[in-house]
This record gives C-alpha cells, sequence and structure tokens, in this order.
C-alpha cells in the first residue's frame, strides 16, 4: 500500500502575496492546501527594545517603522500613550489635525491593500491605479511634514508643525479628485464578475473565528461585528465627527469573505473622506502643540492608548519609571492575531486562493515581526 | 513539376515564379520557409510583443519602452540580443533534454501550424488537404510541450503548473474543435485554403456573419483561442501572484526569452487562425487582377490588418481583467462555451440545409 503523498510548498519568504518577508509552509494534495503554517520573523528589528535605549521623544521615528504604511497611526498611539502618563493636554487644533492626517494615511493605506489584493488576482493595472491615486496622498504629507512614508508628524503634546500654506486647499482638491476615482475602482473591480467570483465565498472568517482569534479592524468588521476603536473608545476627538461604520454582509458570496473584506475597505474610504471634509471644515484655532521641557521625563507609572490603524486596533503601552528613556515598550498590533488563522483558513482551499486569501487579510509583515 | 509543387507547398510555388532558372522543389521550399519565418512571423511576432508592452503600458499610465530608437521600437530586437549573451542556468533538470526542449518543440508546433495558414492567395508555406486538424493538433500538442517542459523541470511550482497546463488543454480543444464545425460545414471542406475562398472581402460575406449562430460559435472561437494563448486572464497556469511564475520561474536567458516568444507567436497563431475561418482570411472585397502578382502583397495587408485588430482586442483584454481560477475556466469552457458551439453548429446545419434547399446556401 501506498501512502498518500503530499507536495510541501514554500510561500514566501519573498512572495508577492505578503508585504514584506513572510513563509507560510503548505501542505498540498495536487491543488488542494490540506494544511498552512505561518513563520514569522524575516522583519524582526527589535523595535520594543530599542525603546528602552531611547529618548522618550527621540522614540516617535521608530514607530513609524512599526507599520510604514500607516506611520501616523503608530505615532499617535505612542504619542497617545504617553501623553495619558504624563497627564499632557492635547491642544483642540493639535487633534483635529491629527485626525486628519490619520485618515489621509488610511486612505493611502487601503488604496495600497486594494491595488495589492488585485495585483495578486492578476489584474496589475488596479494596482497601479490605486498607486496613482496614493502617490497624490504622498505629496500632500510631503507638504505637511516633509516626509512621504515614515511621516514622524505626531509628536507628544501634538503635532511636529501647523499646516502649512495650502495644505487645506490641496486636500480639499486632493477629496475632489478621489470621489470620481473610486467610483473608476468600483467598475474595474467591485462590478467586475471575474473579481467577485475570485473573492465570493473565499477564506471565510467567521464572526467566532475572528473573535477567537483577536482579530481587529476591517477583517473583524468585514465578519459582522461592528468594532471600531473611533466609535467604541473615540480619541482624538472622533465623537465629534459623524461617520458610519460599515460591516460586512456578504453580498457577492457569506458574511466575511475575502469580498466582503475587500468591500469594507472600500467604504471606509468613503467614511475617511468624509471626516477629513468635517476635519478641514471645523478646523479650530489656536496652538498646534504643547511644549515639552528640555529633557522630558515621563512620571513614574504605566499608560496604554489603542488607536484605530487602517489594519485594526493598534495599541502601544508604555512603562515608564521616571527615567529620561521607557521602561518598557510594547506595541499591540493588529496583523499579528491575523496569523492565529492560518492553521482554519488555510484548509482545504484550492493553491489558487492562497494568495487571494493572504492579500484580502491585509498582513502588514512589518508590524507583525516590528 | 510546378502544379505538383503548388499542391503541396504553394508559397514554394510561388516564390519559383520568380526564378529565372528552374530550382529544385526542395530549394524552393527552403527559400521560401525562410522567408516565412523571418518576415511573415518572426517579424510581426517582435512588433507584437512591443506593440504589448507599448499599449500595456499606455493602459497602465505609464510610458512603456522608450529608449531603443524613437519610441522604443527596437526593444524587442535588443532584448533579444540581450538574452542570447545571459547564462543559461536552471534547476539540476537542466540534464533532461525535455526541460531543454520543451519549449523549443512547442514553438516549433506553434510554426507549423502557421505555414498552413495561407497569408494570401495561394500562399500558404504547405496546404495539407486538412489544414484544421493540422492546426487543432498543434494546439493540442505546443501545450504538452510545455507541460514535458513544466514537469521535467521537478520544482514544486513547476509540477502545480504543469498540472494546469494540461486541465487547461481539456478546457479550450473542445470549445474551438466545436467552434471550427460552422466554418467547415459552410465551406463543405477542412481544407483552409477552401475556407477562405468559401467566404468573401466585406464583413457580410465573411463565415461570422453567415447566421446568427456563427456570430455566437466565433465568440466561442476566440475565447477558446485566448484560453490557449494562457495569456491574463487566462494565465491561471504561470501567473505571477498565484503559483509564482510556475514553470516560467525555472527558465533563464535565452529559454526564458522562448518562452515570452511562444506567447507571442501564440497570440499571432490564434488571431491568424480565426481570421482564416472565421474572417475572410485573406480575401480583399477588391478585384485584384491587374495587380498580378504584387496582389499577394494587398491580399497581406488586408489579413495582417484583420489580425492586428484582433491583437489589439487580446491585448486590451490581457491588461485590463482579473485572471481566472482554473475552475473558473473549466467552468466557463465546459457549461458555456461548448453549449454554445454545439447549438451554433446545429443551427448552423439546419440553416445550409434550409438554404440549400431553396437554391441558396452559399455565403448570405
Amino acid at each position: 500500500m501506498n501512502e498518500p503523498q503530499t507536495l510541501t510548498f514554500n510561500v514566501g519568504p519573498h512572495h508577492s502575496a505578503a508585504i514584506g518577508p513572510f513563509r507560510i509552509k503548505v501542505e498540498t494534495d495536487g491543488e488542494m492546501v490540506l494544511a498552512g503554517e505561518p513563520d514569522v520573523g524575516y522583519l524582526h528589528r527589535g523595535i520594543e527594545k530599542v525603546a528602552e535605549r531611547m529618548s522618550w521623544t527621540g522614540f516617535m521615528p521608530y514607530t513609524d517603522r512599526v507599520d510604514y504604511l500607516s506611520a501616523i497611526h503608530c505615532n499617535l498611539a505612542y504619542a497617545l500613550a504617553v501623553e495619558s502618563l504624563a497627564g499632557i493636554a492635547v491642544p483642540p487644533r493639535a487633534s483635529c489635525i491629527r485626525v486628519l492626517a490619520g485618515e489621509l494615511n488610511r486612505i493611502g493605506s487601503h488604496l495600497l491593500s486594494l491595488g495589492h489584493l488585485a495585483q495578486q488576482l492578476g489584474a496589475g493595472t488596479a494596482l497601479l491605479y490605486s498607486l496613482r491615486d496614493r502617490e497624490k496622498i504622498n505629496n500632500l504629507f510631503e507638504m505637511l511634514c516633509g516626509a512621504r512614508l515614515t511621516y514622524s508628524y505626531v509628536r507628544i503634546g501634538g503635532v511636529a508643525a501647523d499646516v502649512t500654506e495650502g495644505f487645506i486647499e490641496k486636500t480639499y482638491e486632493f477629496l475632489e479628485y478621489l470621489l470620481p476615482k473610486l467610483k473608476e475602482y468600483h467598475d474595474l473591480l467591485s462590478n467586475n464578475r471575474i473579481f467577485m467570483g475570485r473573492l465570493a465565498n473565499v477564506g471565510i472568517v467567521t464572526q467566532a473565528m475572528a473573535v477567537d482569534c483577536g482579530l481587529t479592524g476591517p477583517t473583524l468588521r468585514a465578519a459582522g461585528m461592528k468594532f471600531d476603536v473611533r466609535k467604541n473608545a473615540a480619541y482624538c476627538g472622533y465623537q465629534k465627527f459623524d461617520f458610519n461604520v460599515p460591516t460586512g454582509n456578504g453580498e457577492v458570496g457569506s458574511v466575511g469573505d475575502a469580498f466582503d473584506r475587500y468591500i469594507v475597505r472600500m467604504r471606509e474610504i468613503d467614511q475617511a473622506v468624509s471626516i477629513i471634509k468635517q476635519a478641514l471644515d471645523a478646523l479650530p484655532e489656536g496652538a498646534f502643540s504643547t511644549p515639552l521641557p528640555r529633557l522630558f521625563k515621563a512620571p513614574k507609572g504605566e499608560a496604554y492608548a489603542a488607536v484605530e490603524s487602517p489594519r485594526g486596533l493598534f495599541g502601544v503601552y508604555v512603562c515608564s519609571s521616571g527615567e529620561k528613556n521607557p521602561e518598557r515598550v510594547r506595541f499591540r498590533t493588529p496583523s499579528f492575531p491575523v496569523l492565529n488563522l492560518f492553521p482554519d483558513i488555510l484548509k482545504n482551499v484550492p493553491v489558487s486562493d492562497v494568495a487571494t486569501i493572504i492579500g484580502s487579510l491585509d498582513i502588514m509583515v512589518s508590524e507583525v515581526d516590528r | 513539376m510546378n502544379a505538383e509543387l503548388s499542391t503541396i507547398s504553394p508559397m514554394a510555388a510561388y516564390v519559383g515564379s520568380f526564378m529565372e532558372t528552374a530550382m529544385p522543389a526542395w530549394g524552393l521550399i527552403l527559400v521560401a520557409t525562410t522567408i516565412h519565418w523571418f518576415c511573415l512571423v518572426v517579424a510581426p511576432v517582435m512588433l507584437m510583443a512591443y506593440l504589448d508592452r507599448k499599449l500595456g503600458a499606455d493602459i497602465q499610465m505609464r510610458i512603456g519602452p522608450n529608449r531603443v530608437s524613437s519610441y522604443g521600437v527596437f526593444q524587442s530586437a535588443a532584448d533579444t540580443i540581450k538574452l542570447f549573451f545571459k547564462e543559461d542556468s536552471g534547476p539540476e533538470a537542466q540534464e533532461s533534454w525535455l526541460f531543454r526542449w520543451g519549449t523549443v518543440a512547442a514553438i516549433v508546433c506553434v510554426f507549423l501550424a502557421l505555414g498552413t495558414i495561407p497569408m494570401a492567395e495561394a500562399w500558404a508555406l504547405s496546404n495539407p488537404d486538412s489544414g484544421i486538424v493540422m492546426v487543432l493538433a498543434a494546439l493540442c500538442f505546443s501545450n504538452l510541450c510545455v507541460f514535458w517542459a513544466a514537469y521535467s523541470a521537478r520544482s514544486q511550482w513547476s509540477v502545480l503548473s504543469s498540472f494546469r497546463v494540461l486541465a487547461m488543454v481539456t478546457a479550450y480543444v473542445v470549445p474551438i474543435a466545436i467552434a471550427l464545425v460552422p466554418p467547415v460545414l459552410i465551406a463543405g471542406s477542412p481544407n483552409l485554403e477552401n475556407i477562405v475562398r468559401a467566404q468573401g472581402g466585406m464583413p457580410w460575406k465573411w463565415a461570422m456573419f453567415h447566421n446568427p449562430a456563427t456570430l455566437l460559435s466565433w465568440a466561442t472561437m476566440f475565447l477558446g483561442l485566448q484560453i490557449w494563448q494562457g495569456r491574463a486572464p487566462f494565465d491561471h497556469s504561470h501567473a505571477p501572484g498565484e503559483i509564482a511564475g510556475g514553470y516560467t520561474a525555472e527558465y533563464s536567458g535565452l529559454r526564458s526569452g522562448l518562452l515570452t516568444f511562444l506567447e507571442y507567436a501564440s497570440l499571432l497563431l490564434g488571431c491568424a487562425f480565426i481570421v482564416t475561418v472565421y474572417m475572410g482570411g485573406w480575401q480583399t472585397g477588391i478585384n485584384l487582377e491587374s495587380t498580378g502578382r504584387a496582389a499577394n502583397i494587398f491580399e497581406l495587408i488586408f489579413f495582417w490588418l484583420k489580425i492586428s485588430g484582433l491583437v489589439f482586442v487580446s491585448i486590451w483584454i490581457r491588461w485590463s481583467l482579473p485572471g481566472l481560477r482554473i475552475d473558473q475556466i473549466v467552468n466557463l469552457s465546459w457549461r458555456i462555451l461548448v453549449p454554445i458551439g454545439l447549438f451554433a453548429s446545429a443551427v448552423t446545419a439546419v440553416w445550409l440545409v434550409v438554404a440549400r434547399a431553396r437554391g441558396g446556401g452559399d455565403i448570405l
């Protein structure tokens, strides 16, 4: 008797399906995947350890690198944690600018994610379209803070600088530009029969699975659960903004499939556009930052703050012994729990769907490994 | 001798008609083959590779090749020269002659099929009695060669992609074979030359517009050929995102260039084949008697214009649609294309019987 033989593949570490080096050991029988086992650590830089040797303020540029596609949110979570530890009040103008920058960053990240997913399905053209629009966001950020990817714009006590001259007009212009382009994406992808067929009923994450694994963000909302840090534990005055939390409802397949995750991100872009408009309309006057002492020392104690990054709940825990550097900084990143899904989600799926599933989960490896 | 030669190789006979002194038949065939390969196959394939890159770049809002000569027209030639000098490295399986020559064999299949297609009146390199079967065999066999090459590479992704290549063969051959029935019924012959002669130059005299059902079978065949060409959105056998390029990943240097060549030669064959059987082939609809032997050149130009239109559509499809999953392709072919093809064949048969009973029946 011959034992049935299986074939083991290495998806990655360098595979276009994941943003960053990341390996999945996939066991297949013909076209069917029997098991998938993620292997991480290729991008580990020891950022949390680095924090222990840095000054409180000097660590800020490192937080950019935790998730370089949503650097503002990483900055923000760290700043919020330190501010709550040290009891620093943030001027309302700074809060509003933080919301503005964060939502712009969210649009950029979601655009890249949708382009990346489309590329996994062989629609490389959609990726270039999304990069074209993300480029405009990068230009806006360059105008705002001089950097295009790793902004370090949010600082403890406020933001690095006030909005530059012309930034507000340019942002309005960008929003006018973006809305017709979003329709283009829907024509090109969302309403495309092939695209729907590739994503419908693929990689279903049920609400129970999502909660068990600790998922947050669009992946959890696509599973039908209305959880958003901006609503459930509002920060930066998000309670003043009027926006919806889109959830998946299984339009073309079942709730929590890859299409739901995609469409939830698309709808979040719409919501982000509305939030940015509200923030621009009601940008308060005043200072953009609270000055810190020359040598800033957070008082002894610990604090935790969470923000809604494009990938979900991004939390930072800081612990201080009253010195000029943190005693411990710990990031709770939204992509890491996604890896818990893999043993369940990569079971009895065709090989073709592996790339689709990884692409639709929007895993950011730099934040998994940090 | 010439009469005999023109039945075997019309193009060699045409070449012979320019010769002052008599040449042996094999010499004429050799000359005709050389002309055919370099002028009618390799040059257009190079041009199509350039067009694909340039149009694709345009669709993706890029500039595309623009360094080699004006607008980068000689980019394909420059790439070919570069590939000649690259190291021919590969997996251990390079020892296997199937791996080394599989893609070459696939190209030979495509060349053989292209040789049977009349590119102008009496201008096919070879004229077998049932050219349609010859082309169909080449369509199957070329992918069988790719399967050998992919399977013998002995790397995981290659082996997986080799299975997909085989699955694809079952997906496209049947719809294409069924879609070939209406033109054969209309012409009453499986010979490609006769099929073209049964049609006219004007669109309403093409087999494609013979009756409403032939339009459907034309679409069936066009899709079937798209699947055969294995270009996106039907590139699941070597999709870069899904299976890391499949068998294409194992080739380097000139052999990888051959794969690219195979892709465009397949595109050329697919478009040339469907133009021949459904879209009037080299027929121009203009009386070219006064131009003598130069008539062939005009017919060739018409033939190329029709092909260019289809190539443009293929490039457009290739750069705008997401790829299909393998089960979607097989579903498309067996549940949609095959029934439509059978329906179209039946309708055409009934149409012809009724029309011939009423004294008509030729092209409308």
